[in-house]
C-alpha cells in the first residue's frame, strides 16, 4: 500500500462456491461424488459377504447378524440407494460424453429423473425383495 | 536454453498424477460396462436374500455367477481407483500427501479386488 495508486476495485477474482444459489444440477454433481465415495467404502461390505461365504457357516452367520441388525440394514439400504443413484448418474455422464443433454431443458429433466429414479427404484427393490 | 523436444513430448506426462489420458478412457469404459455388470451383481445379491448357507454356496459356485462377479469386481476396482484418484487430485495439492494418498488408493483398490477374487474362486472350486 503506497497510498498513491488508485484503489483496486474489489471484484471477485475467482468463483466462490458460497455465493452461488444451489441448483439441482449442482447438488446432483456433489451427490455423484458422495455416492461414489460411499460405494468405495461399500466394497468392504461386498467383499466381507464373499469372504464370509468362503470362510464357512460361522462367518456367514456373523455377517447375517451384523447386517440383519437395524444399523446394518440402514447401511444396506444406504448402499442400495447409493449404487442406484450413482449408476443412473453414471448413465447421465455417458449421455453427456456423447454430446447430448447439456442444455436446458434436458439437463434438468435428466437430473430429476436421476433423483426420482434412484429413490423409487431403491424403495421398490426393498419393498419387493426384503423378507418382511 | 534450446529445447529440442517437440511440443507433444513436452506436454506428455504433465497430468496431475503425471499420467496420460488412459485413465480418462478407462473411466468411461468401466462406467459403460459397469451398467451391465452392476445389474447382474444386484440380481445375484437379491437371489441370495433369505437363502441358507448351502443355498448361497450353490448360487456362488454357479460358473456364470462366478464369471460375472469376477468381471464386476475387476471392473469396479479399476473404476473406483480412477474415481478416487480424481477426487484426491482435486482436493490434495501438497505433493507428499498427494503421492501417499494415491498409493494408498491404488493399494486399497488392488487389495479389495484380490481378496474378493480369492473368496469367489475358493467358493467356486470347493462347491
Ligand atoms: C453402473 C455402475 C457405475 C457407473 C455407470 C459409474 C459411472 C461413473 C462415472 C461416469 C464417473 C465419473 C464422474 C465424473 O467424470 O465426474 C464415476 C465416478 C466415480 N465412481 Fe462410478 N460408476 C458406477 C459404479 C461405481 C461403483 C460400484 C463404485 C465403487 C465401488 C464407483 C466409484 C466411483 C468413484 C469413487 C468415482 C469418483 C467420483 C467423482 O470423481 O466425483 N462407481 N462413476
Amino acid at each position: 500500500m503506497t497510498g498513491t495508486a488508485a484503489p483496486t476495485p474489489r471484484i471477485p477474482i475467482a468463483p466462490h462456491m458460497q455465493v452461488y444459489r444451489p441448483t439441482l444440477t449442482m447438488v446432483m454433481s456433489i451427490m455423484h461424488r458422495l455416492t461414489g465415495t460411499a460405494l468405495y467404502a461399500g466394497t468392504v461390505v461386498f467383499v466381507w459377504w464373499l469372504v464370509a461365504v468362503a470362510a464357512g457357516r460361522v462367518a456367514y452367520e456373523t455377517f447375517l447378524d451384523v447386517f440383519g441388525s437395524v444399523p446394518g440394514l440402514v447401511v444396506l439400504f444406504g448402499l442400495t440407494w447409493a449404487v442406484l443413484h450413482h449408476a443412473l448418474g453414471g448413465i447421465r455422464h455417458l449421455i453427456w460424453d456423447v454430446g447430448r443433454a447439456h442444455t436446458y431443458p434436458w439437463r434438468e429433466y435428466l437430473a430429476r429423473a436421476n433423483l426420482i429414479g434412484s429413490l423409487t427404484l431403491s424403495a421398490t427393490l426393498w419393498v419387493v425383495f426384503y423378507p418382511w | 536454453m534450446e529445447d529440442f523436444r517437440t511440443p507433444t513430448a513436452r506436454a506428455r506426462g504433465l497430468g496431475a498424477a503425471r499420467g496420460g489420458t488412459r485413465d480418462f478412457w478407462y473411466q468411461r469404459v468401466t462406467s459403460a460396462l459397469g451398467v451391465l455388470l452392476i445389474t447382474g451383481a444386484i440380481i445375484v445379491v437379491i437371489d441370495s436374500i433369505g437363502a441358507d448357507y448351502d443355498d448361497v454356496r450353490a448360487l456362488l459356485s454357479n460358473p456364470v455367477v462366478v464369471a460375472l462377479l469376477l468381471l464386476a469386481l475387476l471392473n469396479f476396482c479399476i473404476h473406483m481407483r480412477i474415481g478416487m484418484q480424481v477426487i484426491i487430485e482435486d482436493y490434495v495439492h501438497q505433493p507428499m500427501a498427494k503421492v501417499l494418498l494415491l498409493i494408498v488408493n491404488a493399494g486399497f483398490s488392488t487389495v479389495i479386488g484380490v481378496v474378493g477374487a480369492v473368496a469367489i474362486i475358493k467358493i467356486a472350486f470347493s462347491g
